[in-house]
């Protein structure tokens, strides 16, 4: 029974339970039992992943997330943390609220602890990359229609598992996704612009750091752009190009077109027509890209007055940069260089690539151990329809079909009841009587200059650099971090500016326009009108 | 001529050349009380330094340009004479008695901090007017007390200046280089709550690592607000799972900080460290606004 009850926390809907415990019942039968209890309190998400990519496939899904079943957080990247909750569906992703302070706090301090350490990840992620590149061009050229299962399997396995390392459970793809390019970045830069000189900062901010900078030197991706314009530029010359040409750079790169398992790679008619349209547009419009794509690797050591850690942190990103869009890389080289083995195990197990990509990697080695499909094959279908994939204290659960949809009401019916309408912080700073007003809010630097006098500023956190001069102007202010001694609620004391101060949630609930009242006795911040 | 002071050898009469952060220092040292190991690079050695290069002319100059409703006037300013300060060498006899102290600290990380000669006139608190170096090694020590010096013709603290109507003129800063505490836990105590102004109360902020996250507000640190009189914990705000300090902890230093508190009887803004088993007290300074 405790397994059932393990998965039933994520909902408090006894129907929904029960259709829960019927499939769990008629199906999974091979889940140990386990002791976790219903009484354990059920998770607060976090949501890392809006959207991701249309052609999700539940292997993939299972491939990053798994590796946490044999602790490869800390086996291949030395990082002393699991994730104890994670769910994946309708191509989002979600840890739990609890996962996410731990794994901040943990990071913090282990970049603290080791500036170094960004850089080692990278580095970590790309030897692994590379591992899986060459495993690929290793067997490339096989025939695996007159291999065994076994070897079949051999290959297979070694995949899955440099994938399960590779992606170490999930736990840099938050790390990437949230911590490093949000959180610790902004807080990084801040320091920086006060610690180095500002032509250096420039420079810096402009080659690696920048927030929005996708454009990752030494990957695949950028390699291909590089040639992909050189060859224009011939097109353009020549108003033409030998079908060779295109075949060669389709060679090096078609692989690059694949979508993890989906997805067919590039194709000639592809790359002609796009280097047709950009031949037409000149030779200046070439250059510039060619420009974009050269960028050569910023050579942090001339500066000279940036302390060492500072240099480690800022190349640790650098790396980070080309790691991450190598982690998809290597795998787009293998799914598209191995469709053939891939294709060859569906044919053996008698289902087609659809539902062989719908199971997890554990059900695809387990099936071709029996040499038939462990999951039926109603149960493929509807996976390959929608799914849920949920990782809970070192299990892996999957949902679809009937129970996917319950369990998606439910959890909709939950985020409407945190439709609040009011919170609380802590006061920072009083005022006689509650105010109103309208709110403003700010999340970056650049839209400072747009506050109205009399609005209440309402803003993740506050640095006195940036928030002096706008904070005296405004009615109120509201946080989401910082206590009631920081600078802001000390200046705000002193320039008599109500404040409610560390209330985790302002910037995510309110929005500009929205009318709301403060109480300061108590701390509460209650919306009176919001703006449609 | 004498630019150098150990912390532990400054006393009152020093204020004006010291700057009233490391007097405190010194004194809360004196009274038994752990602070970082260091020493002061004294205010005469920035007004030498300006003299010697003619600096200071060119500063008054630039100063009196200032049109302090134009944000962008004081920042381009302030960045001239960032930039006049941060190229000119420092001389070669104070670089030199300022390489000598570095040694006597025998550690391999400094901080260093700047220490305004007005900075606690406790009309204005200056909260986050003036920057801090940590980790600073020898190499870039004379950088960054440059930038110290530097720091207090920032775009934020000249126009916190003009709003608190202080003399153009009197532009003086001392520098403070402590050894660097690698801090588990650290945070700020209020000896009395700044908020409900209730004088029996303390508030103390834990967050873990370095200070700076607290100050800054980047966090959202744990609150413990401790009784004076019945020496308890009256309230706490646990802003993750796990308590930041344990209760023992927290009475502990309420304790040294009430130490601090009753030696000034004014309220204190305190700023502290935790490592190694050991409260270190990093700053503390009267509370300006109660």
């Amino acid at each position: 029974m405790s397994k059932i009850k393990q998965i039933l926390y994520y909902s408090r809907n006894t129907r929904i339970n029960r259709a829960i415990e019927r499939v769990l019942n008629s199906q999974n039968a091979g889940f140990e039992m386990d002791k976790i209890t219903i009484e354990k309190t059920p998770q607060k998400w976090h949501r890392i992943l809006f959207g991701g990519r249309p052609n999700d496939s539940l292997l993939m899904a299972d491939l990053i997330v798994s590796g946490n079943l044999y602790n490869y957080t800390k086996k291949i990247y030395k990082f002393n943390y699991q994730i104890n909750y994670y769910r994946h569906f309708d191509r989002n992703r979600w840890i739990s609220e609890k996962d996410k302070a731990a794994l901040n706090e943990l990071l913090y301090k282990q970049i603290k602890a080791d500036p170094e350490f960004i850089y080692k990840l990278a580095e970590k992620i790309e030897e692994i990359g590379f591992k899986i590149i060459d495993l690929a061009n290793k067997y490339k050229k096989v025939n695996w229609e007159r291999k065994s299962d076994k070897e079949l399997t051999y290959v297979f396995e070694k995949f899955s598992d440099l994938e399960f390392q590779l992606y170490g459970g999930g736990f840099w793809f938050y790390g990437w996704n949230l911590f490093f390019k949000n959180i610790y970045l902004n807080k990084f830069l801040a320091d920086l612009e006060r610690k180095s000189d500002k032509n250096e900062f420039k420079e810096i901010l402009d080659n690696i750091l920048a927030p929005n900078k996708t454009l990752s030197k030494n990957c695949f991706n950028c390699q291909e752009r590089l040639a992909f314009y050189n060859l224009a530029r011939k097109f353009a010359k020549f108003k033409g190009l030998p079908p060779q040409y295109i075949k060669k750079h389709l060679d090096k790169f078609a692989f690059l077109g694949k979508d993890y398992f989906r997805g067919e790679g590039l194709s000639y008619n592809q790359i002609y027509d796009e280097l047709k349209q950009v031949a037409e547009k000149g030779e200046k419009y070439i250059d510039k890209n060619l420009k974009i794509y050269r960028i050569k690797n910023l050579d942090i050591d001339k500066f000279d007055l940036l302390p060492p850690g500072y240099k480690l942190i800022i190349k640790g990103f650098e790396k980070m940069n080309t790691a991450t869009s190598l982690a998809d890389e290597a795998t787009n080289f293998f799914t598209y260089h191995l469709k053939s083995l891939l294709n060859e195990i569906s044919k053996r197990l008698e289902i087609n690539y659809e539902d062989l990509i719908s199971m997890r990697a554990q059900e695809i080695k387990d099936s071709l151990e029996t040499g038939r499909a462990a999951v039926s094959l109603e149960q493929l279908r509807d996976r390959s329809k929608n799914y849920a994939l949920i990782f809970a204290k070192n299990k892996v659960y999957v949902l679809n079909g009937k129970n996917l949809e319950e369990y998606k009401k439910n959890e909709l019916k939950n985020e409407i009841k945190n439709d609040i309408h009011e919170f609380k912080g802590m006061v920072a700073s009083k005022s006689k009587r509650p105010i109103k007003g309208k709110v403003v809010l700010v999340k970056s630097k650049e839209k400072l200059k747009s506050l109205k006098k009399n609005s209440i500023l309402v803003t993740e956190m506050t640095y006195p650099d940036n928030f002096f001069p706008t904070m005296k102007k405004s009615k109120a202010i509201i946080t989401d971090e910082g206590g009631i001694l920081c600078h802001a609620a000390i200046l705000s004391r002193e320039f008599h500016i109500p404040c409610i101060i560390g209330t985790k949630i302002a910037t995510k609930i309110l929005k500009t326009g929205d009318l709301v009242e403060i109480n300061t006795d108590n701390g509460l911040i209650k919306i009176l009108k919001k703006t449609k | 001529m004498i630019f150098t002071k150990k912390i532990i050898q400054l006393s009152k009469n020093d204020r004006k050349i010291a700057g009233g952060k490391s007097i405190y220092l010194g004194e809360i040292m004196k009274m038994g009380i752990l602070v970082p190991k260091g020493f002061v690079v004294l205010a005469p050695a920035f007004d030498k330094f300006l003299e010697q290069n003619n600096l200071d002319k060119k500063i008054k100059k630039l100063l009196r340009k200032i049109n302090s409703d134009n944000k962008q006037s004081i920042n381009k300013i302030s960045k001239e004479i960032d930039n006049l300060i941060i190229k000119t060498a420092v001389p070669k006899n104070m670089a030199a008695q300022i390489g000598k102290e570095f040694l006597w600290l025998k550690k391999n990380y400094v901080a260093v901090r700047s220490s305004a000669i007005f900075e606690d006139s406790s009309t204005s608190s200056w909260a986050g007017e003036l920057e801090s170096y940590l980790n600073t090694t020898k190499i870039n020590l004379l950088n960054n007390l440059k930038k110290c010096w530097a720091s207090i013709f920032g775009p934020k603290a000249i126009s916190y200046k003009f709003n608190n109507v202080l003399n153009k003129n009197n532009f003086s800063v001392a520098v403070i280089v402590q050894e660097m505490i690698q801090s588990e836990i650290s945070g700020v105590c209020f000896t009395v709550h700044p908020v409900a102004v209730d004088y029996n109360k303390m508030v103390i902020e834990a967050g873990s690592g370095l200070g700076e996250i607290i100050t800054e507000g980047i966090v959202t640190p744990d609150t413990y607000i401790v009784d004076k009189k019945n020496k308890l914990i009256s309230d706490k705000h646990i802003n993750q799972q796990k308590q930041k300090m344990t209760d023992a902890q927290i009475l502990k230093l309420s304790e040294i900080c009430r130490k601090i508190e009753k030696h000034y009887k004014a309220p204190q803004d305190i700023e502290w460290a935790f490592a190694k088993n050991k409260f270190y007290i990093l700053q503390s300074r009267p509370i300006t606004t109660l």
